[in-house]
């Protein structure tokens, strides 16, 4: 698991592994039934206080992201899949939605975005032209 | 039981109130940081809880151990790094840990040598001769030796590089992590503290000016690090 953190920011730390772990299982790079480092694994690689790791993984835990399998480690929930579902949307959505602002205050129509948007599916092999 | 339960603790040098009615307690497992700017007077609020300075005025009790009770068998629990150097000059680091070894019963030489190894401690160099970051590297071995409850740190990082900062760090989340120790940490440095404690005071001119989790002490969309500014600028003005 690839999280970074910025002790400087005015997140706090748990919340930062929170919204890693989820933006993660959204996008797919932690997929459902994943296994998650210990809790001492993780603050040791974070080089931070293990009882902040403990408690974004509860946090995580209450939100049904993660689940603890007794003595065996914790998972990646299958309902996360369905959930992070809606994350993506979120995610994906946010990320239009901040090109498009950029193309409007840059004089675009409407017309000469959706071109674009179609080059980008033609060239993605997603739909044709 | 709290592992540290400070009242109104109060030391006047001379006409300097240098710890000035500091009142707060520490969670056993958790770690404080203690953040201030040079002078506020962390140094002095430390060796008041190890038992090197008697407060002027005021109470606390370690590991349930009154401060006017307390006896050589609490040095046992304890383990302090000091800012000021103290160890014999003509002593070398190998010399200095069997030294140390003498007066703890419950050394684990193994332990010992995985935490010089680890930290790289110059065994064979006189203390004399130690750079400060290999004097402090000394220090924190001599003060994890033992594996004691409550682990005092006076600005270990400072004069560290940033390779052996980061693995000083490491080494004390692997302590907290496996021994559920208590920490109290001081430091200049907002990283260190946000990476590490639970719970900061921020101190200057010797009060505690705030206390309570990282979180709730960050006022309300700000970085530690502008709070902890707010709170010693506000005093300055």
């Amino acid at each position: 698991m690839n999280l970074r953190i910025e002790p400087g920011d005015g997140v706090p730390i748990y919340l930062q592994i929170v919204e890693q772990v989820k933006r993660a299982v959204a996008l797919g790079g932690l997929k459902p039934e994943a296994g998650l480092p210990s809790v001492r694994q993780l603050a040791v690689e974070l080089t931070i206080n293990p009882n902040t790791v403990a408690r974004a993984y509860l946090e995580l835990e209450h939100q049904g992201v993660i689940y603890k399998r007794q003595g065996q480690g914790t998972f990646v929930s299958s309902q996360a899949a369905e959930a992070s579902k809606r994350e993506r949307q979120k995610i994906v959505g946010a990320l239009f939605e901040k090109a498009l602002i950029e193309a409007v205050n840059s004089g675009m129509t409407a017309a000469e975005i959706e071109e674009i948007y179609r080059h980008l599916m033609h060239r993605y092999k997603l739909e044709t032209l | 039981m709290n592992a540290i339960e400070a009242h109104q603790l109060t030391r006047v040098f001379g006409s300097v109130r240098a710890v000035d009615s500091a009142t707060f307690d520490v969670a056993p497992g958790t770690v404080l940081g203690l953040l201030g700017p040079n002078g506020a007077g962390k140094s002095t609020l430390l060796k008041l809880l190890v038992g090197h300075l008697r407060p002027t005025s005021g109470t606390a009790a370690v590991l349930g151990r009154p401060l006017e009770k307390r006896d050589a068998s609490l040095w046992l629990r304890i383990g302090y790094v000091a800012q000021q150097r103290y160890l014999p000059d003509w002593m070398n680091g190998a010399e200095c840990l069997r030294f140390a070894h003498a007066f703890r019963p419950q050394w684990d030489e193994a332990r010992v040598s995985r935490l010089t190894s680890r930290l790289e401690v110059p065994l064979e160099t006189k203390v004399r001769n130690l750079s400060r970051g290999h004097y402090v590297r000394l220090q924190i071995a001599l003060a994890l030796a033992h594996s004691p409850e409550l682990i005092f740190l006076d600005e270990p990082t400072s004069g560290l590089d940033p390779a052996a900062r980061h693995e000083l760090l490491a080494l004390l989340v692997e302590e907290i992590g496996e021994r559920a120790c208590t920490v109290i940490l001081s430091s200049h440095l907002v990283e260190d503290v946000e990476r590490m404690a639970d719970t900061v005071a921020i101190m200057d001119g010797g009060r505690i000016l705030a206390c309570g989790p990282v979180d709730e002490v960050k006022t309300a969309s700000a970085t530690l690090e502008e709070t902890f500014l707010e709170y010693v600028g506000r005093r300055a003005q």
